[in-house]
């Protein structure tokens, strides 16, 4: 039965358990038609179950689900997709060697064949392009091919792969679709966003981006502990009251430490001169001083992630020169920079994650050293340094045996950032370090960032999209545009507006 | 700044503590059965074939003969224990223990049984550690895909032997010094059961107890993970062809001085059966990772399982069903085993 008034999705009283937890405890979550309802909670509050309960991934022990009306039954992938519910992950899911049109017809419906079974390629194309056209995306190429896409043109693809039938579309899921875009394009995410909606899609939106909620949603659903706490307008609320919510205590707001005020700034540990390097860097200048906690700023293509890269050792020098503590570094290779004290958190989660070794394993990796003593390895000692380690960086579940596979995607960011801190590193660099990560554990791991700079004196490169993180945590904001370092702020210059502007500054 | 944000995080998520208890003890439960099956398999075939075949299968002399007959496996798979805890396959094992039956036999041949023992054996155990080096330098500095690389050095390798021996059975002037080294015994106990032994306590120690072996196993779950982490990568998958190499030697030299003959065709039956008791192997004691304790499991099961059936008068052809079974085995359950694991998230 569907009914033109019924709710393009309602789930009711989904209740699942996992052995040792909790994870959905009688949740209700209905979106309209038409509406933009956005999903909140920390990370472990059940929001990636309740999607997969929805994908049909997992079976609920109880509750109900109906799209548009009809009833759904759990567990069948295929049903769902037929009912017109589109789930978009975090990881796209587009294979980078095949063209924009190979990618649409991947999966969701096939090639329509000719004789012989060949498949007719200018009928796929001007198909490819009108649908294109259709939801707005008229700039990309049905030929171009995957990899060379930007962030935002390829979460794009995969939004317009999942529209293969607008007519037939009732939900759309966004599970965490921005968190990869930087802040500029996320603009143009929205706008095939409310295209859609527009349209009469309900559009689940899950973000960890409060902005995001305020900028885009109509409606609001926050989870904590596997119940809803929060479900109602977004028009009435602020930023700081979802954080409220999510966190389930007062959040203090992040705000600015005592900034380089009456602190001299140490020696340089860290210089690029005129760099020139990877596909992006065009002759950037920066120095990097010790106990400093340096900010880098700028779009997509204007050169952080190939700063990030460079000190990775990953990016070919092709000019200038790269010196740790004065000294030019002739070859600056992965080994050579870990040598020299440059350790690097990647923004890319397979470049962190060891897949089958537990916590405690994932988070020693880096220095083993400490344990081997009198040809043993210790690892009675190796434990308890890991158990301190969860302890004070709240990882949870805190237990340093668990397969690093099985935390959710903030926690092991946490294990990774523990990996790093422990092993005293001279410079500190990082890239997004709090993407995907809740409000609570954003915050912990900004202030241990501080704490490394502060205490140990280690230099910090915080090399980030999120610009609250930024304005909350540097004392210096560097912003690169076309490969160059363009501004720099210090001091009450450094706020989010103003990072934001010069970022996209012409020239 | 530090103070205000301490306050700001809680814990994600509590559980009931009975019901937490409740369900630890449930996994700990399941957690034994998953790392102590396969001995339990092990214990329940010799119960089985003691009472199937009385008076023939539990004797000193057939146990004996079961475990010596193993050795050459053992070494083999010691050593391949290294490449695939470092994630890549060395399937050219057969290959270069071939070439070191025939390097063996071939130096005393040449020098007319002149040749010193010792020296022969460094001759050897050099060449094999060699392959390994060819193997890891294609497999490292080429990026090319260690199965691909293995195979067809593999190939090489076999080749190079039989163009030595000329498609011949390498067998003048082998020295009985060296003879007796494969058929001798210490204290009652077979020369290659002693090897065995110590090559196990070997790599028992360097897997399980240095940085070195926490390093191997970091580098096969995730060698760019590991190498941006820190781990030198690279030199491990050189250690691991280069160990697996000499180890397929060593084998080679057990082979030699056991038989007393180089043939240019023994390497390929040791291939089967040493993956089959690695991947059997990381199945139990320590389920998920290529363990020794495990492995000896592994090539126990397969060898018992073998002569048990054997015994009994079953053909000739379920020793390869057997083995391939057996591998086949291992990797459904692994791949079990991770789904579960998933499922437990």
């Amino acid at each position: 039965m569907t009914t033109d008034d019924a709710a393009a999705l309602e789930l009711h009283g989904i209740v699942k358990t996992f052995p040792g937890q909790r994870a959905l405890d009688g949740v209700d979550f209905t979106v309209a038609r038409g509406e933009i309802h956005a999903l909140l909670g920390h990370n472990g509050s059940g929001k990636s179950t309740l999607i997969k309960v929805l994908s049909g991934f997992h079976q609920p022990d109880d509750g109900r689900c109906s799209v548009a009306g009809s009833r759904l039954r759990f567990g069948d992938g295929v049903a769902v997709s037929r009912a017109g519910v589109r789930i978009i992950h975090q990881d796209i899911g587009l294979v980078d060697e095949l063209s924009v049109l190979e990618n649409l017809r991947l999966g969701v419906g096939t090639y329509r064949a000719g004789t012989l079974g060949a498949i007719r390629w200018r009928g796929e194309r001007s198909a490819a392009r009108a649908r294109l056209d259709d939801l707005g995306l008229g700039h990309l190429d049905p030929d171009a091919e995957v990899a060379g896409l930007s962030a935002v043109e390829r979460t794009e693809v995969a939004v317009a792969r999942a529209i293969d039938d607008p007519d037939a579309i009732r939900v759309l899921v966004l599970d965490e679709a921005s968190a990869a875009l930087p802040e500029e394009q996320v603009q143009h995410l929205f706008r095939l966003v409310r295209t859609l909606a527009a349209r009469g899609v309900g559009v689940v939106y899950v973000t960890h981006r409060l902005e995001e909620v305020i900028d885009l949603a109509d409606r609001v659903t926050v989870l904590r502990d596997g119940e809803v706490v929060l479900q109602e307008s977004v028009s009435a609320l602020t930023r700081e009251d979802l954080a409220r919510v999510i966190a389930g205590s007062e959040v203090a707001a992040v705000h600015a430490t005592d900034r380089a005020a009456g602190r001299t700034a140490g020696a340089a540990v860290l210089t690029l001169d005129d760099v020139v390097a990877g596909r992006e860097l065009a002759g950037a200048s920066l120095t990097l001083r010790e106990g400093e906690v340096l900010g880098v700023a700028g779009l997509a293509g204007s050169g952080v992630h190939e700063v990030v890269r460079l000190l990775q050792g990953r990016a070919p020098l092709r000019g200038g020169t790269v010196a740790v503590a004065g000294a030019p570094v002739a070859r600056p290779g992965v080994r050579a920079l870990r040598r020299l004290g440059v350790a690097v958190l990647p923004g890319e989660r397979d470049q962190k994650r060891i897949t089958g070794m537990t916590v405690a394993e994932n988070i020693t990796i880096a220095d083993l050293s400490p344990y081997w003593r009198g040809g043993r390895f210790r690892h009675g000692e190796e434990r308890a340094e890991a158990v301190a380690l969860v302890e004070r960086y709240r990882i949870r579940p805190p237990d340093v045996r668990r397969p690093i596979e099985l935390l959710s995607g903030g926690n092991a960011q946490k294990a990774y950032v523990a990996r790093l801190l422990r092993t005293a590193p001279r410079v500190l660099v990082l890239e997004e370090p709090t993407h995907g990560v809740d409000v609570g554990g954003t915050a912990e791991i900004l202030r241990l960032l501080v704490e490394a700079a502060r205490n140990e004196g280690t230099a910090v490169l915080l090399c980030s999209s999120d610009t609250d993180d930024l304005a909350a945590t540097c004392d210096r904001v560097l912003v690169l545009r076309d490969g160059v370092v363009a501004d720099e702020l210090t001091d009450k210059e450094i706020t989010r507006e103003r990072i934001v502007e010069l970022c996209y500054a012409a020239g | 700044m530090s103070e205000s944000l301490s306050s700001a995080t809680q814990p994600a998520e509590e559980v009931a503590p009975a019901r937490h208890a409740e369900r630890r003890a449930g996994r700990i439960g399941l957690d034994l059965l998953d790392r102590w099956a396969g001995p339990l398999l092990l214990v329940a075939m010799i119960v089985a074939f003691t009472i199937a075949s009385p008076g023939v299968f539990l004797t000193s002399s057939n146990l004996l003969a079961v475990v010596n007959n193993q050795t050459i496996t053992a070494v083999v798979a010691l050593g391949l224990l290294f490449p695939l805890a470092a994630g890549v396959f060395d399937i050219s094992i057969g290959g270069v223990l071939t070439l070191s039956v025939i390097t063996s036999a071939w130096t005393f041949q040449q020098t007319a049984g002149s040749m010193p023992v010792p020296l022969a054996i460094l001759i050897t155990l050099a060449v094999g550690a060699s392959a390994g080096l060819v193997n890891a330098l294609l497999v490292v500095r080429l990026s090319i895909d260690p199965f691909i690389v293995t195979l067809g050095s593999g190939s090489i390798f076999l080749g190079i032997s039989q163009l030595v021996a000329n498609g011949q059975v390498v067998s003048r002037d082998i020295p009985t010094a060296f003879t007796d080294l494969g058929r001798g015994e210490l204290f009652g106990i077979p020369n290659p059961i002693v090897l065995v032994v110590v090559l196990a306590l070997i790599v028992f120690y360097v897997l399980e107890m240095t940085p070195l072996g926490r390093m191997i196993y970091a580098t096969g779950f995730g060698r760019e993970q590991s190498r941006l982490a820190g781990v030198p990568t690279h030199r491990i998958l050189v250690l691991a062809f280069v160990v697996s190499g000499f180890c397929a030697s060593l084998a080679g030299l057990v082979y030699t001085s056991r038989i007393g003959t180089g043939q240019p065709d023994v390497g390929a039956q040791y291939l089967l059966p040493s993956y089959a008791a690695a991947f059997l192997g990381s199945t139990m004691i320590k389920p998920g990772r290529f363990n020794v304790p495990g492995l000896l499991v592994g090539l126990a099961i397969l060898a018992i399982g073998i002569n048990g059936l054997q015994l009994q008068g079953i053909p000739f052809w379920v020793i390869s069903t057997f083995q391939g079974g057996a591998l086949i085995l291992a990797v459904v359950l692994t791949k079990l085993r991770k789904l579960s694991v998933r499922a437990d998230g």
